[in-house]
């Protein structure tokens, strides 16, 4: 016994040293998940299906990067569904078909989103609203909102050169939702570790009253990152609408658990202090993989959502584990 | 023979990740006595009585209750064989009365399964009888003074049939009558066989109500003795391991000229009035009994509490102090007696920590520049001996100690010209400590103005070069040289003439 308790310590602690040690859990659980879908599916682990799950979790990635800033400050954005929703009526009711307006109502989408990020910001930092209260009654009124536009009844269609970049492909095989992805990504890894920006975000994070006693001006960067959260869902719900080509009212759920669940188990945890882009991005492909195992397996919708429910929350919870021990 | 002992510690062993809080602690406590536990801070205090109270479990050694071995896993064990503990920090719900919080989770019941509140402000009436105090049970807790929630917390451990009661430095915020009476509580429960193990720095108290003393050091235990065995001389001498002359540096003068710091009628809700001066190259003491306004002073001239009157000028220009961020502008720098609430992100790196404060000093276009950065963290590391890994590394995992040298390392950066400590040197080791009071000393030395608050009166008068006492939130009296002694300061402090 007392061998093999060696043999192990020796193991993680040759384990701790080796440059593996680096790398976050979240990629062992997406190859191990892939490895997996390859098992009970060989044809939906071939490359061109693999590279289209990029394109379809292209809008989730984009929600799950704002809501990781969010997170990393140590708040949680509960508004991103509804956000995400908007922007998606929006887009397809106002432009309906005509390549002109695209840029347009594009930029006019993402200010709005910006704003509903503003209007959370607002409530949290300058009224004192705790930021699961402030979210969830702002999910409300949006949600509401895009309801009043839509009269409950998404109408409209995207044209052509919108559609490219939810569905298209470069030089037939780089996804252009991929590129929009990388893009956002680099826009927003910069951000978070390159700028004094990102370093406020992860002292606040870390601790709060240490940051402020530090001269960080807590209020204005809590501000700022649920502005860039609000951004990031219009513009995954812009992505989304260009993948899809109409608007939808449905898919709010999906988009708020699955940006919280993609970055916790992406490395950022609830208490915040730390969180990156690549870790809540490969969060994300994680449960675009865990998805096709699901649809792979041919189970109901009823077992699906409950296997998904439970997977998700399983792993969060071996993360608020993994972090405490 | 010596009967058994109520409680025996026996070669208690606990580290924490770069500190070993106690090492090989031997000693025992008997029914009916009084037990002074004394040593600095970061000698093992307040692990053990952690470990007393369930809260840590000790890596190796064990405890005898009555002779027989026991394990404490969880609060609840150690409340269940009668050890309570009155923390510095009270645990009574302010909005309750006295009685609701002496019976809380154990309220007599009527037959219907209510509350019986004429038997539940009866018991208490009984309890407070015993200890001879007239509080009302019916009163309300928030309308009570810190030394009569005191005694609720007291009589609160005796509800439960508390056997062994340890309390951490009960008369911090008292005054002197109070102590008195708290001494009177005190021999009571002797007379009725409970033990106490009295925490306090205060030496002349441990004297008054001890029987025993036992001193820790540095998470080893020196000594167990009857108290009418040793001297004043002698506990110090065991708690520092040193004569007091290799402990503080010589005593520094002001530099003279325009003052740095100048405040003129200062008041907010915990202050009234204040005024003071601070030159270059002078230490200035604060001093004054737990919650008479000396925290809060520091705090409001860091830009952390607000002030409702009065002025502040630094370098003979009127300043307005509305966050760190404007004090800091001003070239202030302050350290908080909560390293771990207030000081450190403790997830984060030393160098992040470090570089928090000075992030416009190493970013260009709001550009972290890391080269600039790595090496100006790194130095001041080195320059301050901070003994960490790598400047990379955790600070929830350095000592005591090298957190506090980490804090101090961020804010000497800058070069403040104002230095703000709060309890410099709360729960760091001695070795620490003694390089603190040096660093302090130097920065004095080379011209910036120190204004510092301390609860440790021996290091409050060892470094000051005057001392100012609050009491009630106003200035009690200005001390310097000869005149500044511990008699003088608590004589100022508690508003006893004699």
């Amino acid at each position: 016994m007392t061998t093999a308790t060696s043999i192990t310590a020796r193991l993680i602690e040759q384990y701790r040293r080796s440059p593996l040690s680096r790398v976050q859990p979240v990629f062992f659980a997406l190859v191990g998940m892939v490895i997996l879908l390859a098992i009970v599916s060989p044809r939906s682990a071939e490359p061109s299906n693999l590279i289209n799950m990029v394109r379809q979790g292209g809008p989730l990635a984009l929600v799950a990067i704002g809501q990781t800033v969010v997170m990393i400050s140590g708040g949680l954005d509960l508004s991103v569904g509804s956000v995400v929703i908007l922007a998606d009526v929006m887009a397809a009711q106002m432009i309906s078909g005509d390549e002109s307006k695209v840029i347009p109502v594009v930029l006019l989408v993402l200010a709005i989103g910006a704003l509903v990020g503003l209007a959370n910001g607002v409530l949290v930092v300058l009224l004192r609203v705790t930021p699961f209260i402030a979210t969830l009654g702002m999910n409300f009124i949006v949600y509401g909102a895009a309801l009043l536009y839509s009269g409950g009844a998404p109408r409209g269609d995207i044209p052509p050169n919108m559609r490219f970049w939810g569905n298209g492909f470069i030089a037939e095989v780089i996804p252009a939702a991929a590129v929009v992805l990388l893009i956002v990504a680099l826009i927003a890894w910069f951000l978070i570790s390159r700028t004094v920006f990102g370093r406020r975000l992860t002292a606040i994070g870390a601790n709060r009253r240490a940051a402020y006693l530090s001269g960080v001006s807590v209020r204005r960067v809590t501000l700022l990152a649920y502005v860039f959260s609000g951004l990031m869902a219009s513009a995954g719900g812009l992505l989304l609408v260009a993948f899809v080509g109409v608007g939808t009212l449905e898919v709010g759920t999906d988009f708020l658990l699955g940006s919280i669940a993609a970055s916790v188990i992406g490395g950022t945890p609830f208490e915040g202090g730390k969180g990156t882009v690549a870790g809540t991005i490969a969060g994300v492909l994680f449960l675009m993989v865990l998805y096709s195992v699901l649809t792979a397996l041919a189970l109901p919708v009823s077992g699906r959502r409950i296997a998904e429910g439970v997977i998700i929350l399983v792993a969060v919870a071996l993360y608020a584990r993994g972090r405490s021990g | 023979m010596m009967p058994t002992p109520l409680l025996s510690i026996e070669n208690i062993s606990k580290s924490f990740p770069g500190v070993r809080a106690l090492m090989d602690v031997s000693f025992a406590v008997q029914a009916g006595e009084v037990h002074a536990l004394v040593g600095e801070n970061g000698a093992g205090k307040s692990t053990l009585m952690k470990i007393l109270a369930g809260v840590y479990q000790p890596d190796s050694g064990g405890l005898h209750w009555q002779g027989q071995s026991i394990q404490l896993r969880s609060p609840a064990d150690s409340q269940r064989l009668g050890i309570s503990i009155i923390y510095q920090e009270f645990n009574l719900l302010p909005d309750l009365t006295v009685a609701e919080n002496v019976l809380l989770n154990r309220e007599p019941r009527t037959r219907l399964g209510l509350v019986d509140w004429r038997a539940l402000n009866e018991r208490t009436r009984q309890l407070l009888h015993d200890l001879e105090t007239d509080i009302d049970p019916q009163a309300l807790v928030q309308d009570l003074s810190v030394a009569q929630q005191q005694i609720v917390e007291i009589v609160k451990a005796l509800a439960i049939d508390a056997r062994l009661l340890i309390m951490d430095e009960p008369t911090a915020a008292l005054n002197p009558t109070e102590v008195g009476h708290l001494f009177g509580v005190i021999e009571r429960l002797k007379a009725r066989g409970s033990a106490v193990i009295f925490i306090s720095h205060r030496l002349d108290e441990v004297f008054t109500i001890s029987d025993t003393v036992t001193v820790l050091k540095d998470g080893q235990h020196i000594s167990t003795s009857p108290a009418a065995d040793l001297t004043r001389e002698e506990v110090v001498r065991r708690m520092v391991g040193r004569q007091l002359q290799d402990i503080f540096p010589p005593r520094l003068q002001a530099q003279g000229g325009t003052p740095l710091l100048e405040v003129h009628g200062l008041s907010n809700d915990r202050l009234r009035d204040i005024n003071l001066q601070l030159q270059a190259g002078e230490i200035l003491g604060l001093a004054g009994l737990e919650g008479h306004g000396q925290r809060e002073l520091a705090r409001a001239l860091f830009g952390i509490e607000p002030i409702h009157r009065g002025t502040v000028q630094i370098d003979g220009q009127r300043v307005y102090l509305r966050h760190p961020e404007d004090a800091m502008r001003q070239g202030v720098a302050f350290l908080s007696d909560d390293r771990k609430m207030e000081g450190l992100a403790l997830t984060l790196g030393v160098r992040e920590n470090v570089a928090l404060p000075n992030l416009n000093r190493f970013s260009r276009f709001m550009m972290v520049q890391h080269e600039d950065e790595r090496a100006v963290c790194g130095q001041i590391v080195e320059t301050m001996a901070v003994k960490t890994p790598g400047i990379e590394q955790p600070v929830r995992l350095l000592s005591g100690g090298n957190q506090q040298k980490t804090v101090l390392s961020k804010w000497l950066i800058s070069q403040p010209r104002i230095l703000i400590f709060v309890e410099p040197t709360r729960g760091i080791d001695v070795g620490a400590k003694v390089e603190i009071y040096r660093l302090i000393h130097q920065l004095a030395h080379d011209g910036a103005g120190v204004l510092m608050v301390s609860s440790d009166l021996l290091e409050l008068l060892g470094l000051s070069s005057r001392v100012l006492v609050l009491r009630e939130g106003a200035i009690a009296a200005e001390l310097a040289g000869a005149a500044a002694t511990e008699e003088s300061v608590m004589l100022a402090a508690t508003g006893v003439h004699g």
